[in-house]
């Protein structure tokens, strides 16, 4: 048995892939070149990568271009390619001590060993349209790019800086890393079962989608939850990855990858009995340079560990976990634009039913009066 | 004979797509679920090239079972041409190389969204249904790890007394589709957005109906010749949609489930069988050979 | 180690052929298949069909036993799927001689009632299935996939192994058993299936 041919449908998706490319390039404006996009769409494209799970920039931002700039389409896209590859090595735990940084700051301490370095950051920056950059043409890009280079020369940053949790910790005022499951499971191999292991909970919420992250976050700071987070760090930068080789002895170092890692410093943990009250930690890290998912992740991970009677929705970690996921969130509320006439159908029938019984009965109480 | 090695890699992908570990996972699940009849067993569901709620775990059934000499056929509403239907089976062509047919009885592996074919199928047959919701108790509980613990202990009385109040407000039960059905007298089941029409083909049949739902992970099988039935009480009986006095305007069917539209003279409402494959069989048997399924 | 690894196994065609058997005969209790002829070269008696069971469902994400304990056997597996060696309490899959005496059946893993899936998945070395020689046992199963009773008789089960696993089905929890003979026929029994046995009169 052959290939039988499909007409309408198969006909009406190639005609709808083709408008697809033709609203992408319609205005007819010069291609973007994918390295445009990686290099200057750079928190989109880190966005992607931690979202779809996969450190490809390159990649990403192809996906990126691909999906017109929507970045959970894109998201998926990256997401769908990591699922085709093959994994021949599990890196060894990455040591952020050893990160070379780019920014690093404390909300909770004036100053920290090594100092606040701000960084590339917009954060004291005033939100007001550049209307300059309208007319940024390349030689005024390569005349700044050529003042930078001088004025930044000579003020290398330090391999690594302590950590202030580490400080903390050593003073006694902060809880000891939780006891429990510490082999590392991978969610994209097995099925768990809640509640999930530390290292899962961790690898959900690292591949969270920003927004739905922030969001639930957000709502346990206002006051649905009450972890009162300070922010003990915050650090962007680049770590080194290494793997073991059966060939070598040693760790080989098989490159960097830029990561955004936030400690939040939560509410005093209500000690056991007889123990010393704490501090305790809430740990995010993600993909690229993403703040406040890095920040939102700290929140979420300290307040599903609350053991609060009364849940509020971010302290819940079946609900956070089941939620945060864009791929999932993005298919199944996009789903309903499939055909559903069946079940509608159905509906339908349950409904008349309802609507015959109710005339009866109003009948029959009419008769009886 | 099938070159097999030459259609192993399609399109630079695996044969189905999927690699063969995700596949072995896929299939260790799928013997523990045909196993145990109506459980609900979890397993790890990688992403797919097509969005999570569209027919990923049914996809992943597909491709964790079909072979080189399998004959597909893909419906969605019953039918062949939906522009969704048409999506799976493109990838399960192109990652394959299979024949493919609208015949039901010439399928040896059917994927489906919301129906099951109205042409008996055989022992020979696999339906693969696609799932939004595995959960038969989320009408009445939310958390997976509580319906875990409530199907663990066969504790199903949240479920009748949810039916029970049903009845008491609207005087029948209100579930159109996904109605839930107890299978091998122990698991109860959702089975799947079909309407309430189908659910007792699902009963004493002779074809294996295996269940995926990809966003939620769960897989879960119906083998054959194994029961369901779907909850009932005494004097509310369980009852499959009336199209009483409905006839389909294209084959003149009055014992097939129908879509109502709105396309008659003026705004005036028609019946369409929603099995394509059906309905074309009986037309042909009219002598009208146009095709339902393409348009 | 005496293992060989078996390039002629097709990962891909090989595997699928033997999955949709099994998967058939698993939804049809008592129906017996006759799984393919491989060209694979197992060590130390272990016949290749079995063999092939294994290397359909074993790989590194698996565990594996074999009773009686057989390092050949077990090597043979590691090196071909890359599945972990456990005890027969915690292994997922075991491969057993199904004609000596196991005692040890009695304490493979059924599972949970909030997991039952987790109980384990037995592949059964027999002599035949389907004969009727003195010493086999008749099975009668009855249960999901049979129309309503489905016999066979095998040879080489050792009636205590039976006993050992059916009496500990406690469903949904138990084991689910899939027997194969010398000549690749193959029979399964999951824990749905109820059973009741006596052996042919020698």
């Amino acid at each position: 048995m052959g290939y039988v041919a499909v007409t309408g449908g198969t006909a009406a998706i190639l005609r709808a892939d083709e408008l697809v490319h033709y609203y992408r390039v319609r205005g007819g404006s010069t291609p973007l070149e994918v390295r445009q996009i990686r290099d200057q769409q750079r928190l989109a494209v880190d966005k992607v990568m931690g979202e779809g799970s996969l450190y490809a920039p390159t990649i990403a931002a192809l996906a990126l271009k691909q999906a017109e700039g929507d970045s959970i389409e894109a998201s998926f896209i990256l997401r769908a390619y990591r699922a085709t590859q093959p994994r021949r090595y599990a890196s060894l735990a990455i040591d952020c001590c050893r990160m070379q940084v780019i920014r690093r700051i404390s909300g909770a301490f004036q100053d920290i060993p090594g100092g606040q370095i701000l960084g590339p950051t917009r954060d004291y920056t005033q939100r007001l349209v550049d209307f300059s950059l309208l007319e940024e043409r390349e030689s005024i890009v390569r005349e700044f790019l050529d003042r930078a280079r001088i004025e930044t020369a000579g003020k290398a940053l330090p391999d690594s800086f302590p950590k202030i949790v580490s400080l903390l910790r050593r003073e006694g005022l902060l809880e000891d890393p939780e006891e429990g499951d510490r082999t590392l499971r991978d969610i994209t191999r097995e099925s768990l079962g809640f509640p999930y292991p530390r290292s899962a909970k961790l690898q959900s919420l690292a591949r969270g989608e920003t927004g739905a992250m922030m969001a639930l976050a957000y709502s346990s700071i206002r006051g649905y939850g009450d972890i009162h987070p300070y922010l003990g760090e915050l650090r962007v930068g680049y770590v080194p990855m290494y793997i073991r080789h059966p060939a070598r002895p040693e760790p080989v170092y098989v490159g960097k990858v830029l990561v955004t890692e936030a400690e939040i410093i939560a509410q005093y943990a209500e000690g056991e009995k007889g123990t010393v009250p704490k501090l305790s930690l809430g740990y995010g890290l993600c993909f690229g340079h993403n703040e406040l998912k890095a920040i939102s992740m700290g929140i979420l991970d300290r307040a599903m560990r609350s053991k609060s009677a009364c849940k509020a929705p971010a302290e819940d970690e079946e609900f956070v976990l089941y939620h945060i996921d864009g791929i999932e969130a993005s298919g199944f509320v996009a789903h309903w634009k499939l055909p559903h006439y069946v079940t509608f159908q159905s509906t339908l029938d349950r409904l008349r039913r309802s609507q015959a019984l109710k005339e009866e009965s109003k009948d029959a109480e009419s008769q009886g009066d | 004979m099938l070159n097999l090695k030459a259609i192993e890699r399609k399109g630079g992908y695996n044969f189905a797509f999927l690699d063969e570990n995700t596949k072995r996972e896929i299939r260790r699940k799928t013997l523990k679920a045909v196993a145990i009849p109506g459980y609900q067993v979890p397993f790890a569901s990688p992403e797919l090239p097509i969005a999570r709620g569209w027919g990923t775990g049914g996809l992943q059934v597909t491709m964790s079972i079909i072979g080189p000499d399998d004959t597909l056929k893909v419906i969605d509403q019953g039918c062949d041409g939906g522009v969704n239907a048409v999506n799976i089976r493109k990838l399960l062509v192109k990652t394959t190389g299979v024949g493919t047919t609208f015949d039901t009885a010439a399928a040896s592996i059917i994927q489906t969204r919301h129906r099951i074919p109205e042409e008996p199928m055989s022992g020979r047959q696999i339906l693969v249904l696609q799932v939004p919701i595995p959960e038969p108790l989320r009408f009445v509980e939310a958390s997976m790890a509580k319906t875990r613990e409530m199907h663990s202990e066969m504790d199903y009385s949240r479920m009748w007394v949810f039916l029970y109040e049903n009845i008491v407000k609207w005087g029948e039960i209100t579930i159109g589709a996904r109605y839930p059905s107890l299978v091998n007298k122990r698991y109860l089941i959702d089975p799947s957005p079909i309407p309430r029409w189908d659910v007792p083909k699902l009963h004493m049949a002779e074809t294996l109906y295996l269940f995926g739902a990809g966003r939620e992970k769960r897989i879960y099988a119906v083998p054959p010749h194994t029961s369901v039935e779907p909850l009932e009480f005494e004097d509310i009986r369980f009852r499959v949609e009336d199209f009483s006095g409905k006839a389909c305007v294209r084959c003149g069917s009055d014992h097939t489930y129908m879509n109502e539209i709105y396309g008659g003279p003026g705004g005036g409402k028609l019946y369409v069988c929603s099995d394509s494959s059906r309905c074309d069989k009986l037309r042909a048997q009219r002598g009208e050979a146009k095709t339902h399924a393409g348009k | 180690m005496n293992a060989c690894l078996e390039p002629a196994f097709d990962k891909v065609f090989d595997t699928q052929r033997i999955y949709r058997l099994m998967l058939d005969a698993l939804a049809r209790p008592g129906k017996l298949r006759t799984l393919p002829g491989l060209d694979i070269c197992p060590p130390n008696g272990l016949n290749r069909y079995a063999a092939g069971l294994g290397f359909t469902l074993l790989d590194s994400e698996t565990t594996f036993a074999v009773l009686p304990e057989d390092d050949d056997w077990r090597d043979y597996f590691s090196l071909n799927t890359g599945v972990k060696p456990a005890t027969p309490e915690a292994a997922e899959f075991i491969l057993l001689r199904g004609g000596e005496y196991l005692p040890e059946i009695a304490r493979v893993n059924r599972g949970t009632l909030l997991s039952p899936e987790e109980g384990s998945t037995l592949f059964v070395l027999v002599d035949a299935i389907g004969g009727t020689q003195p010493g086999a046992v008749k099975l009668t199963l009855a249960g999901p996939g049979i129309k309503e009773l489905a016999q066979v008789a095998v040879v080489g089960l050792h009636p205590l192994n039976l006993a050992a696993i059916c009496s500990r089905q406690e469903y949904p929890l138990g084991v689910d058993c899939f027997f194969v003979d010398a000549e690749g026929i193959m029979l399964a029994m999951p824990r749905s299936a109820t059973v009741q046995w006596e052996e042919v009169p020698g």
